[in-house]
């Protein structure tokens, strides 16, 4: 799945809704100040996160981990997903969409905290199912 | 307003000390002179950057006297821990670390985990700052934000602008 930057801030963002729900994941000003508008990525996970999707992205190369931006701001260029991903959804089955990414982060609420924390067998896991 | 309490500056403060053999800023107190070295022989620079060095310097002594007057002292040994070794550094080791910091603890950045599941900050979030300097460096600082509070703390610095030799 790879998508290409189109906006990075919220008052690219028509719907008043959108703007309030994101405005609590960019900076103060309303913008992701790391992006560049035409930036291609290889997405990393999707998830669900207030009622909104969220794409995962290594943005920071010397980073271990990627970092959440809501989806209102790419364009999907390849809409494929890698055959080893796997979905998760709330309760039984029944809720709505987790998150969709390789099966030790989509079974796992608590992998990308273990990540960012540097843990070392999700920061191992990562980087070898990280998508190029 | 976001505030940083004073119980958490107190916490940052000691912990490089504390955690001797672990953290980086172990090594960094056997540094004092440096700072002041590099006023004399560095570079030119502008009066901030001077007094930053000089700043670094102090910090790097009292880390060191504070590690040798532990045991003697009665407060916190140096060489006992009351919490988990910490694999972050949380000390800058710049200028542009200090600024990525100082802003960092202002509430710059933005959430990259609204609930955490760590059991000491259960339901808080984590949040990210970052500064890429011109030439391509990079500074970053994590912490934690209480959203009943607007309480900022657990600052670390997942990149430092400087790197040691």
């Amino acid at each position: 799945m790879i998508v290409r930057c189109i906006g990075k801030d919220i008052s690219f963002l028509s719907s008043e809704a959108a703007r309030t729900r994101i405005l609590s994941w960019t900076d103060s000003a309303g913008c992701y100040s790391d992006l560049n508008i035409g930036q291609v990525f290889s997405v990393q996970a999707v998830e669900n996160l207030d009622d909104g999707l969220f794409f995962y992205l290594h943005t920071l190369e010397e980073s271990e981990h990627p970092y959440p931006y809501a989806a209102e701001f790419f364009q999907l260029l390849d809409t494929s997903f890698p055959r080893s991903w796997e979905t998760s959804v709330d309760g039984d089955g029944q809720g709505g969409l987790k998150r969709i990414t390789f099966s030790e982060w989509a079974k796992d609420d608590v992998f990308y905290e273990k990540l960012v924390d540097g843990e070392q067998q999700s920061v191992e896991t990562y980087i070898k199912k990280r998508a190029r | 307003m976001l505030t940083m309490t004073r119980p958490n500056t107190v916490r940052e403060t000691l912990r490089p000390v504390t955690s001797l053999g672990l953290a980086t800023g172990t090594f960094d107190m056997f540094r004092v002179g440096s700072g002041f070295g590099h006023i004399f022989y560095g570079p030119g620079d502008n009066g901030y950057g001077i007094a930053a060095f000089a700043a670094m310097d102090i910090a790097r002594a009292s880390g060191l006297f504070a590690t040798m007057a532990g045991p003697f002292a009665g407060r916190a040994s140096g060489f006992r821990r009351s919490y988990p070794p910490d694999a972050f550094s949380r000390q800058p080791r710049g200028l542009m670390d200090q600024m990525t910091l100082d802003a960092a603890k202002k509430g710059a950045g933005r959430t990259i985990i609204r609930n955490l599941g760590d059991p000491r900050y259960k339901g808080m979030e984590k949040c990210s700052y970052s500064v890429r300097s011109t030439n391509g460096v990079l500074s970053e600082v994590h912490y934690v934000r209480d959203s009943a509070t607007g309480n900022l703390f657990d600052f670390k610095f997942k990149h430092h602008a400087e790197r040691y030799r």
